[in-house]
């Protein structure tokens, strides 16, 4: 009897592969869970938003403006009688949509530029390397109101704008990575066995450097959603009557004497969601990490 | 040499550059093959063998590492000529490679099956279903059940490992096995497993093998014909019973020398007093003769060339001429 279990035991061991052991080490982070699932509340509620909100979120009720929350506006409403609970729910369309889509294309164009110049090094490396210095000489944010002045607002410019920005950041991340994995000898065998470079990189490389990126990307979606909330502030990026965070929070400015709950709510989305996505990130940062044994 | 060798490598000059300084790794080695035999390559660290193995499949680390000058031909193909495609297509097809560790040598994320059938395909148009089948036949004839395909490196113990290396280099049933220390990293018992398995498999499959190795115990059960390798030269060429017979070069009597006995109650192992020549800087004379109880002034002035002690036997050596 004892025989079998133990027969049962390491049949398990085999076949759990390292996906699984990630999903579970992740799991065992009741922080990261509890991160992950208001997470994702947030974007079905989101996607929800027309369904559920009681009210439109540019639905103007003159007569009952700068109301303070009461059981039919949860939240209040703003200077024009839109109800602040409804537009919360509907801003995570914009927020979350501009800052994932912006970090996915900032990961895709560093892929490309750090592996490239991981991979080939030399004359290759200095010159993207260089780029990438120029734009991180300039911090974050004034290079991303910099390139949303230039491109003007709007959703696909302020996503550019935000993505741009980032890149430096993910190819960096990247080319250090694929420096130490390209010299592996897995990589050289791979040479070995007729693989072309494209196939190596591919194949070989990638694989085996791109998981920080996981990490520094959930951390980075954090970081681009204050940048967008920044942005619209100050008046680029998505603007009223669009129910963005930040574009809320700038609406609002002129009333933070008298109705301070009108930067409180939106304020709160934000801390919300950027703190739930950096405990997430650091959650996969430590259930990626092969060195923790559970 | 006929100019119908199988292998023929020939003036081989290889140059690392690193730094601004340049490492003359591998001076002019020149040897030949026939097929279905077997060659060591025997030296010892730094002594440019493994560069010589990869010069062969041509992966020297680009940019640093450049063939200065030779040829290499392999049947009747001069393989420094062929561009990047017609190159990719003899390695891993024709010539195969065995690396030193196992350990490295497999991609983590990848099952070891895929490794195999990744090889396979890529030389051969075949289905894939036919391609896995093939790649559990490789891996059931080095030992290694089948089911255990769908397993990742990190599954398997070294040696195993090492099998699995094996079996991806024999997979496309090469004529050519480059086999780079493919015992160093294993324990002795291991050892004699994975050298009993390449044996066999090179009887099955008639494949030649050239073996890196510095241990001439192994040399002496698994090669036919043996190039003692020091700096970057061949010092002593000649097949395995003469050379391990009647060794000519005082390099060869020194690696012989400071193989230990059983029998004998000495308290210190012999050694080659010194240490092998700076390869970044030039050398007059013979290699060896820093480190050689027998130089003259002659061996410092003068270079040696390979003479013919007796046939089939060469050795790079004044006094061996006498």
């Amino acid at each position: 009897m004892k025989n079998t279990k133990e027969l049962k035991t390491t049949e398990y061991d085999k076949k759990e592969n390292r996906f699984k052991t990630i999903v579970k080490r992740l799991f065992n982070n009741k922080l990261a869970i509890v991160a992950a699932v208001v997470i994702l509340a947030i974007i079905v509620i989101a996607i929800l938003a027309p369904y559920i909100t009681p009210y439109k979120y540019d639905l103007m009720d003159i007569a009952s403006k700068n109301q303070g929350p009461s059981l039919k506006h949860f939240f209040g409403t703003d200077d024009l009688g839109r109800d602040i609970f409804s537009r919360i729910m509907y801003g995570g369309r914009y927020s979350l949509t501009i800052a994932i889509i912006a970090v996915l294309a900032a990961i895709l164009v560093g892929i490309v530029i750090g592996s490239v110049s991981g991979f080939f090094g030399g004359m290759i490396d200095n010159i993207f390397m260089r780029i990438m210095d120029v734009f991180q000489a300039i911090p974050d944010l004034i290079l991303t109101i910099a390139i949303s002045a230039a491109l003007g607002s709007g959703f696909d410019k302020t996503v550019m704008a935000l993505a741009i920005s980032r890149i430096p950041n993910f190819s960096r991340i990247l080319r250090a990575n694929v420096l130490t994995v390209r010299t592996q000898e897995y990589v050289e065998a791979a040479e070995a066995i007729g693989c072309s470079k494209f196939r190596r990189i591919t194949k070989y490389v990638l694989p085996n450097a791109w998981t920080p990126l996981i990490v520094a990307g959930t951390m980075q979606i954090a970081s681009v959603m204050l940048s967008l909330a920044a942005l619209s502030y100050i008046g680029l990026g998505i603007q009223q009557p669009l129910p963005e965070w930040g574009s809320m929070l700038s609406a609002a400015r002129g009333y933070i004497r008298d109705y301070p709950y009108q930067l409180i709510f939106p304020g709160c989305a934000i801390a919300l969601c950027v703190l739930c996505l950096n405990l997430l990130g650091d959650g996969l940062r430590d259930a990626l990490d092969p060195k923790l044994k559970d | 040499m006929d100019g119908n060798e199988f292998l023929e490598v020939k003036d081989l000059v290889v140059e690392y550059t690193s730094g601004g300084r340049v490492i003359h790794a591998v001076n002019g080695i020149s040897f030949s093959l026939e097929k279905g035999k077997n060659l060591a390559l025997v030296g010892e660290t730094g002594a440019g063998k493994t560069t010589v193995a990869k010069s062969i499949l041509r992966i020297l680390p680009d940019p640093q590492g450049v063939i200065k000058n030779g040829s290499i031909t392999f049947e009747n193909q001069n393989l420094l000529k062929l561009n990047g495609s017609e190159m990719r297509k003899v390695r891993g097809k024709k010539i195969s490679m065995v690396f030193q560790d196992p350990m490295t040598a497999l991609n983590p994320v990848k099952t070891v099956g895929y490794q195999i059938t990744e090889v396979i395909r890529k030389h051969d148009l075949i289905a894939k279903k036919d391609a896995i089948e093939q790649a559990k036949k490789m891996l059931e004839m080095v030992g290694i059940p089948g089911e255990r395909y769908y397993e990742y490196p990190h599954q398997f113990s070294g040696g195993m490992k090492q099998r699995v290396v094996i079996a991806m280099a024999l997979a496309n049933k090469p004529d050519l096995l480059l086999a780079d220390e493919p015992t160093t990293a294993l324990d002795v018992t291991i050892q004699a497993q994975v050298l009993e398995m390449m044996s066999n498999l090179k009887e099955t499959l008639g494949t030649s093998i050239i073996l890196i190795t510095h241990d001439l115990g192994i040399v002496a059960k698994e090669c036919d014909i043996v190039a003692v390798v020091y700096a970057g030269e061949i010092v002593e060429y000649g097949d395995k019973e003469s050379v391990f017979r009647n060794p000519a070069h005082p390099y060869t009597k020194g690696l012989f020398g400071a193989i230990p006995d059983l029998h004998s109650n000495a308290r210190r192992l012999a050694n080659i007093e010194g240490l092998p020549p700076d390869p970044s800087e030039p050398l007059t004379g013979c290699c060896f003769h820093p480190r050689c109880k027998y130089a003259t002034d002659k061996c410092a002035a003068n270079k040696p060339e390979l003479m013919e002690i007796t046939p089939g036997h060469l050795c790079r050596c004044f006094q061996s001429a006498n």
